[in-house]
């Protein structure tokens, strides 16, 4: 296994960090969505958080990298309380999403456009089916809706790594972080 | 613009689309149960609301005492309260009580052996051809008829809740 740097490990944490942060500031906005039509909040925020794994994934392109970023956001996510209805499920419905990352960048390693884009959509679908055989139990419309919402938010989230991953450009292709 | 770009938003713009139309319907789907009326079913933190009109399945007649103690025998529509329980995945022998919460806040129990006991615990939706009321008359209601008990109090009508434990 190779080793891993201090720094990619800084970066890793300031990406997971900034993922947590991006899905609590953008949560209020996504809630107004989801409570006007009475589906449980978060798989319309997901991919916003989501989108900072896909970015790290890229700056530390390590094989379980983003893996390990969703765990730790789990565990980050379960010490401050930020996971009020899912309590330890959290674990799950953190990290598989991560592993999901993982999975697409073995098939579409040197593909920027489409690694983010379809880790976005698949690594939001993750967690949103997992949060509902876990916790929310949504079926027929509902679940269908929720998980649109996910992979809305996930693509979106994906083109926004896209975006971010042009600029940051010189430092995933010159391996600065390698 | 590139093409895979192109590809993004397009995607992005279904999705867009598919949100907005699955959104109404279920919006459509909930306002529609609300103007019906509903009940909802507690049980293990879990709630589930069944629509009345999902109540309306057979017909079953019988007789029940009124609070002055005079007997009738009305001819309901409904269903039984263990019909529906296991349709929810709830087995009755695992039940230990229902308790019934009225829009009024009135509410009774009943045992898991009532409730376990065939044909003696029903929710009525209509009685000799008329829908039962709700409190306030402007949406059906839902009654609890129980078969066999001369304490008509057991009886609650408008409910809204069914506690299962």
């Amino acid at each position: 296994m190779r080793r891993i740097s201090t720094r990619q490990l800084a970066f890793m944490a300031i990406c997971l960090t900034f993922g947590l942060l991006a899905k609590s500031i953008v949560s209020p906005l996504t809630n107004t969505l989801t409570d006007f039509f009475r589906i449980p909040g978060g798989s319309a925020a997901i991919g916003f958080s989501l989108a900072f794994l896909i970015i790290g994934k890229q700056l530390v392109p390590l094989p379980y990298a983003a893996t390990a970023m969703g765990f730790v956001q789990s565990l980050l996510a379960l010490g401050l309380g930020m996971s009020v209805y899912q309590g330890a499920f959290v674990l799950i419905t953190y990290t598989l999403p991560g592993i999901v990352i993982d999975i697409v960048y073995l098939f579409f390693r040197n593909r920027r456009e489409p690694f983010c884009f379809i880790a976005g959509i698949l690594s939001c679908l993750s967690g949103a089916f997992a949060s509902n055989i876990l916790v929310f139990h949504l079926s027929g419309l509902a679940l269908l809706l929720w998980l649109l919402l996910a992979a809305l938010s996930g693509a979106v989230g994906g083109y926004c790594a896209c975006l971010v991953s042009v600029k940051l450009n010189d430092i995933i292709k010159k391996g600065v972080l390698e | 613009m590139k093409r895979f770009t192109r590809v993004i938003l397009f995607t992005i713009a279904l999705l867009i689309i598919g949100v907005v139309i699955v959104g109404l319907q279920v919006r459509h789907q909930q306002t529609e149960t609300e103007t019906a009326g509903s009940i909802t079913l507690k049980s293990g933190g879990q709630e589930l609301l069944i629509p009345v009109s999902d109540l309306d399945r057979e017909s079953f007649s019988g007789e029940t005492v009124n609070g002055k103690g005079e007997h009738f025998n009305n001819d309901y529509r409904g269903v039984e309260l263990q019909t529906l329980l296991s349709e929810q995945g709830l087995s009755p022998d695992s039940i230990h009580e229902v308790t019934a919460l009225a829009a009024d806040q009135y509410s009774a129990v009943y045992s898991g052996d009532e409730i376990r006991e065939s044909g003696r615990i029903y929710l009525a939706v209509e009685v000799n051809g008329e829908s039962i009321e709700g409190i306030e008359g402007d949406r059906p209601g839902v009654q609890v008829i129980v078969f066999g008990d001369p304490d008509s109090r057991r009886m609650v009508r408008s409910v809204e809740i069914l506690e299962i434990k």
